[in-house]
Parts: C-alpha cells; structure tokens; sequence
C-alpha cells in the first residue's frame, strides 16, 4: 500500500464519521453529523492574537438579537435574521449580493419569538421555516421566491418555526415550535424542489399507535413535543435524528399522567418515509420543562474498547445523553452542571434516580433554571482530542406548579418560575471540554455570566464562542486558555462559523444580544436589562502579509 | 396608596378583581417566552415600576401590539377577566409586594373556559389531521386563504353545502403546465394572474411562482374537491355542513 492511501486509509477508519467542514461550512451544524468542527488551520494558536475584523454586515433589526448560523458556500455567505430575512453576502467583502423580506399577514402575532436561526441551501435553494409555520425556498442566485407551503395556521396551533431546516437526498425535514402551547407536535418533509408534503412523523403518537397509551385521555392533543432545533443524518444507516422537547402543560403533569412518548427524547427516523426505527427517552413524564430539544452530536468512539457508532445530546436538565445511534441502545449519561437538583443522578440502565418534582400550588427550589443547564446553543466535537465542548449554566429557580386547562394554540405553561441565584454562591456560566463517553471534564472556562452563544472548534487547535457582554474570543481547544478577544459592541446569542475564501481563512460570528433568556436575564442580573441590542456579522481574518 | 392609586387609574373601576388578575397573569401572561412572574424581566418586558398610563395598558392588553408577541387578547378573555388583569398590572406600578395578591394557585379556576365550539367546526379545523377543510379555507380568523372565502358565498342550507363539496367540477383550480415539463392542479393566487399558483397535488397547498420565462400554460382542469373532502366521513362531511349552514 501506498504511504498516501495508507494515511487516508488510517483515517477513515478513526473517523468513520467525518463531521468536519472545509472551505465551505454547507449545513446548520457545520455538516449533518452536527460537530460544528472545521479542518481549516490557517488561523491557529499561534497566529490568532492577530486576527483582526475584515468587514461587518448590519440586518438593521436588532429585535430577537441576531441567533443565525450564517451558512457559507462557494465564497456566498447565506444569512437569516429575525422576521425571516434573509441576505447574500459576499464572503470576501461584505458586499450584499440580494436580500428577502419575507411578507407576514396583516394582522400577524409573533408566537414564542421573531428570531431565526438559520436557512439550508441545497438543489440550487435558500429554504426557511418561518414564524407563520410555513417553509419557503428561495432561489440561490437572486432570493426570488420558488415556493412556499403552510403547514397549518399558526393562529390556530399558536406554533412557528424558527429552527434551521434539515436537507436531505433532496427533502427539506422541518421541526416546529409549540412545546409551551396547548399543541401536538411533529417534524414534516418537503421535496425540496416542489415543495410537495412527503412525510409527517408526529411526535405524539394518534390513536392506535404504539406509545399513546403513553398519554392519559386527551392530554395527547395538547401535549406539546416541540422540535425546534434542527436534526441530524447519517447518510450510511439513512437515519434522521430529532431531538423532541418537553411535554405540555409544562410544570403541571397530572392531566397527562404516563412516560409522555415521544416527549423528552432522540427519535431515529427512516429518512425516506417518516418511519420511527428507535427512540430513546431521557425524561419519562417531564415536569421540568427540561426539554430534550438540543443538537444530536454523530461521533464515532470505543466504548470499553470496542468502536461503537455515539449520538451525544444535552438536555435542558443539564445532562449530557451518550446513546448507540444504530439501535438507541444507552450508553452513558452525565452531568454538565454542578447544581442540578431536579434529579440526584442516573442509573448505569439510563433511569432518572430521586425525581424531585414541582408542586401544585407551592414554591420549590429547583436547579437548573427552566434556561437550562445549558441553552440551546450548540456545542461542538474535536476529533482530534475525541472531545465534546459544551457549555452549562448553574442558575436556579423558584417554580410553583399550577392547575391549567388546555386551551388549541394557547399558552399551556401550568406553573409560574422565579430565577434564583444557586446556594451559597452568584449564578455564573461555563465552556466545558469533555470526554464524551466517561463525562470525564478535560478543562473548564468561567464566565461570570452564561454563556449563549454556539462554539466553533478548529483544527488550528481553537475554539470559537462569545459572552453577553460582546466579546467574542478565542480558546486554546487544549487547555481553554483564553487567547484573543474583540468587542463587538453587542452579546452573543448566535452561531460562529468559519471558512475559507481562495485559500484564506475567515471566522464569522453573529452578534446581537436578545432572546428570551437574554430578557430574562435581569431577574439575576439587574444590569443586564441596559444591555445593548443589536444584529450584526463581524468577519475576522489574518492581515494581508500573514496569509499564505 | 396603592388601592387609591387603582381607584384613580384602573379604567375598569372598582370592581375589578386583583386576586383575579392575578389568577390570569400567572396563567396567560407570566409564562416561559412572555412576561416574568409578577411583572418581573423576561422575554416580555418588565412591567413592575413602570407607571404605565391606564389607558395604554388597556389599549395593549385588548389590541396587542402588531408585528410583535404581544397578541390581543380581546377575543381570548372575557371583558371582566381583562378588567381584572389590567388592574393587576397597573397595581404592579408602585413595585414591592401586592398585598393580598398571593394567589392561590390551587385553587379551582374559573377562568374563561373555551366556548362550546360546533362539532363541525372542530372537525373543519381538526388539527388531528395533516389535511383539513382549515388548509384552504378561513373562516372567522382561522385557517388559510388558499380556496374561496366561504363566508362570501352566501347563505346555503346542509344539503346545498354538501352538495358543493362533492362537487365534480371545480373552475377556479386549472391544469398548469410548464415549460419544465412539470403540470399540477393549480389555483390562481390573484385572481386574473399567472405568476403564482397554489399548487394542490399534494396534501398541502404549495404556492409556486412560475420562474420568468416558463410561461404557464393553462387548461380546464381535472381536479375534484371530492378528492380531498374524502379524507372525512359522511357523518363527518354532514356535521361540517350543518356548522356551515348554521353560521
């Protein structure tokens, strides 16, 4: 064998599953294994103390702060903002190639909130969910509609989507909101070039199906089961991955007493049908709002010596989920916060140990926050360390659960919170790199506040995020030693993302504090409420005479 | 003070109930992507110590705030309910604690249960099912405007609509044939233009703009309503006809 095809041999086989981007970051989570990784190394541990900004692009609505991630193909950067606009922008300068204005009904109301977090573009198309639950897909080249397809009025399901769109062998597989509203759930795919419905898999099961007997009496039709973030595939078993949030109403679960299928869990999907081939629930009977709603990370890893093909997933409860992506089969479990008292662990079978449930009509303590052990920005998988970067939040809460009765696309919340700093210390945020398997934590990054925004992880040894105040920085992916940052004037709440344009490396990020968290981030921190908006992307480069 | 103050600011006058705005705040408005417990921060602004104008807060509470999340909710409280929680609110202004506003969370609420719906209507929006006369019609702020405005049609007994939802012909859905040699059954958008076509081949409507240069080509259609009414039962398809002969 040759040295050159023994070295690609080799690395097939450490990484069957190859999640890394290149010049190009083509999906939501950089590729559809979800690991937010990319191969570029031009910009590196050595060099980027020098990385300076190359060029800002302003949406100009700063409402719902900017949470994209920027998708970048063939030196076009696609961008979505809030109210589902959309913008092509040169990848080298800036320069707006066309934007989108999607054209809301008059009378329209924002369900849930006006932001969006990214686009898919495939087949020659920008598609989009949008916050009147329909999908459009525009035309690559000039941003002119192809087509548009509603997938029922969000008057009535008091539902939207804001989540990136997943494509897949030509079908675009779309997740909706609603989990916090007397609504059923479930994931829809399109053929992406007409537009035409192909499959629905409802996230809770009809009558007749396995798992509704799951849901007491009608409580299925209010129960909620959101899939608001976006999935992912593996191309060689055709699975799609869901992650399914929590049940509705969400503190209050008498009226919907069982498990809760498919609440609280990964779903695997038959990408071609729809077809549920296995699931695994996290969160039987969630009263938490602990929602099982975050990336599904594809890794390839030994478990006890032995290669088994991962699914990671974190967990608004603040534990990080380890399942075989083949059969659902559990693996591990572990947590990514200190404070979690909602539990007190899990057992080597993947069981909740010590439920400690919120009660109707009276405050309980509980950690984490309904924000979540962790948010819903992403983490992100270095191949090379076979580490998983993640952030947590240990925030508390007071919550009172309360009696409600569901009302068709009404808010379905029964309970009310109050955010409470955690025991004996400030509410406080971290970045985490872990083994994923063993939950073994490799360093940890302290933020005094939480940290919301999405990593990006390089094989120029880095990893990419920003905090609310407006820094975006630089760790070094080994140690997390903080290498370089730049105010960008306004919080992160977004997705970085990098690329490479005729051989030279750029690093993007979204910047624009806003989002629901960030609004109630004033109940722990009274300074918060000044802090500024904004919606912008700031692109960073190497100056002129470093690059190659 | 602050029962004086309300006396003077609360447009709903004496008789609005704090102890039940309370109940309706916590319920519809201080929930997860809304306002914060008791006025507090959240996604929705804050709304303690803000000493907002009465008549704003009423004027939000019943109309909202168009092209935001914060919807009206004039149609989805009853008047007295609305009373109540715009005192709440206001009586929120002076911040600190409400006296007498713990609410007793578990008590059985008498809140505005969801008013007797014909069981056609239900069965016209039965979110149940992918396909629904819902997905192509509206009526009464439900639903999407894709076919014909029932509400325009006038006034038909049962068996007259039910007649019109079996109905083999239909004019206004024609055959669209293109240049790419895609052909579906296709609904104008605006009536008397080719440019955009509700494409109904498949189980929801797909509004497609014909790319310049592909000149669609229109024939008389072979598309039956009967097609997608079938979905429903005939004991179905009568009660929807009664709910639409009753309106």
């Amino acid at each position: 064998m040759k040295p050159l095809l023994f070295a690609l041999f080799s690395a097939v086989l450490c990484f069957a599953e190859d999640g890394a981007t290149r010049d190009n970051w083509p999906d939501y989570g950089g590729t559809n294994a979800a690991w937010r990784y990319s191969a570029l190394d031009q910009v590196n541990k050595t060099n980027v103390k020098r990385l300076m900004p190359k060029w800002v692009f302003q949406t100009g609505d700063p409402d719902g702060g900017l949470q994209s991630t920027p998708l970048v193909i063939d030196g076009v950067i696609y961008l979505s903002s809030s109210r589902n606009r959309v913008y092509a922008l040169d990848a080298e300068t800036g320069r707006e190639l066309w934007q989108y204005r999607y054209e809301f009904p008059k009378d329209f109301v924002v369900s849930y909130g006006p932001w969006n977090r990214g686009v898919a573009v495939g087949g020659g198309a920008v598609i989009m969910g949008t916050l009147d639950n329909s999908v459009v897909a525009l035309d690559q080249k000039t941003g002119l509609e192809l087509w548009k397809v509603n997938i029922e009025d969000s008057r009535q399901c008091g539902c939207n989507i804001t989540g990136a769109p997943l494509l897949v062998n030509g079908k675009v597989i779309v997740g909706v909101t609603g989990g916090d509203s007397a609504h059923r759930g479930y994931i829809n795919a399109f053929d992406a070039k007409t537009g035409r419905h192909v499959w629905r898999f409802w996230t809770i099961p009809g009558p007749g199906d396995p798992g509704h007997d799951t849901w007491a009496g009608d409580s299925w039709k209010y129960g909620g089961g959101s899939t608001w973030m976006t999935g992912s595939f593996d191309a060689e078993l055709n699975l799609v991955y869901w992650p399914v949030g929590n049940p509705a109403a969400d503190f209050y679960g008498e009226s919907r007493r069982g498990d809760n299928l498919y609440t609280d869990s990964v779903v695997a999907l038959d990408a071609d049908t729809g077809k549920l081939r296995w699931y695994h629930q996290q969160i039987p009977h969630d009263v938490w709002d602990f929602d099982t709603a975050y990336e599904c990370v594809l890794v390839d890893l030994p478990v006890n010596g032995k290669p088994r093909k991962l699914l990671i997933n974190v967990n608004k409860g603040g534990y990080a989920f380890v399942v075989d992506r083949t059969n659902g089969e559990f693996v591990s479990a572990w947590p990514v916060v200190k404070h979690a008292n909602w539990i007190s662990g899990v057992s080597p079978k993947g069981e909740l140990l010590g439920r400690n449930e919120p009660e109707l009509g009276k405050s309980k303590f509980l950690c984490p926050s309904i924000g979540g052990g962790r948010s819903w920005n992403h983490g992100g998988f270095d191949p090379v360390r076979e580490w998983f970067i993640t952030t947590g939040i240990e925030w508390c809460q007071d919550v009172t659960a309360q009696k409600e009765e569901p009302t068709e696309g009404q808010v379905f919340f029964g309970g009310q919170m109050t955010m409470k700093h955690p025991p004996g210390e400030q509410a406080y945020g971290h970045l985490d790199a872990y083994e994923p398997v063993t939950g073994k934590r490799m360093w940890t990054y302290r933020s005094k506040y939480p940290l919301l925004a999405s990593v990006v992880v390089t094989a120029g040894g880095l990893v990419f995020t920003g905090d609310p105040e407006g820094y975006f920085f630089a760790l070094d992916s080994t140690t997390g030693e903080k290498l370089w940052s730049f105010q960008t004037g306004s919080g992160h709440r977004g997705s970085p993302v990098t690329y490479a344009v005729k051989g030279r490396q750029y690093v993007a990020t979204p910047s624009g504090w806003g989002s629901a968290l960030a609004g109630a981030f004033p109940q722990l921190w009274p300074e918060t409420e000044k802090f500024r908006g904004g919606s912008t992307l700031f692109v960073f480069g190497l100056p002129e005479e470093e690059r190659k | 003070m602050i029962g004086l103050a309300l006396l003077l600011l609360a447009p709903a006058g004496p008789t609005a109930d704090l102890a039940r705005g309370a109940q309706v705040f916590a319920e519809s408005c201080a929930v997860g992507y809304c306002h914060g417990k008791e006025g507090a921060a959240n996604r929705g602004p804050r709304l303690r110590d803000r000493n907002f104008d009465a008549a704003y807060v009423m004027r939000v509470t019943r109309d909202g705030i168009a092209g935001t999340a914060m919807p009206g909710w004039k149609t989805r409280l009853p008047a007295t309910d609305l009373d109540a929680v715009v005192a709440y609110v206001l009586s929120l202004s002076g911040g600190g604690e409400v006296p007498g506003l713990s609410r007793p969370a578990t008590s059985e609420s008498p809140a505005a249960k969801p008013i007797a719906t014909h069981p056609g209507k239900l069965l016209f929006f039965d979110a149940t099912r992918i396909q629904r006369c819902g997905t192509c019609h509206e009526l009464d702020g439900r639903g999407v405007a894709v076919g014909p405005d029932l509400a325009k049609l006038g006034a038909r007994s049962a068996s007259d609509w039910l007649k019109a939802m079996r109905s083999p012909t239909t004019r206004s859905v024609e055959s669209v044939a293109l240049k790419n040699g895609a052909r579906f059954p296709g609904r104008a958008a605006s009536e008397g233009k080719q440019d955009r076509f509700y494409d109904l081949s498949g189980p929801l409507p797909v509004l497609r703009t014909i790319p310049p240069g592909q000149n669609a080509v229109i024939t008389p259609g072979n598309w039956r309503h009967e097609s997608v009414v079938s979905k429903y039962t005939e004991a179905e398809l009568k009660e929807i006809a009664a709910f639409l002969a009753h309106r």
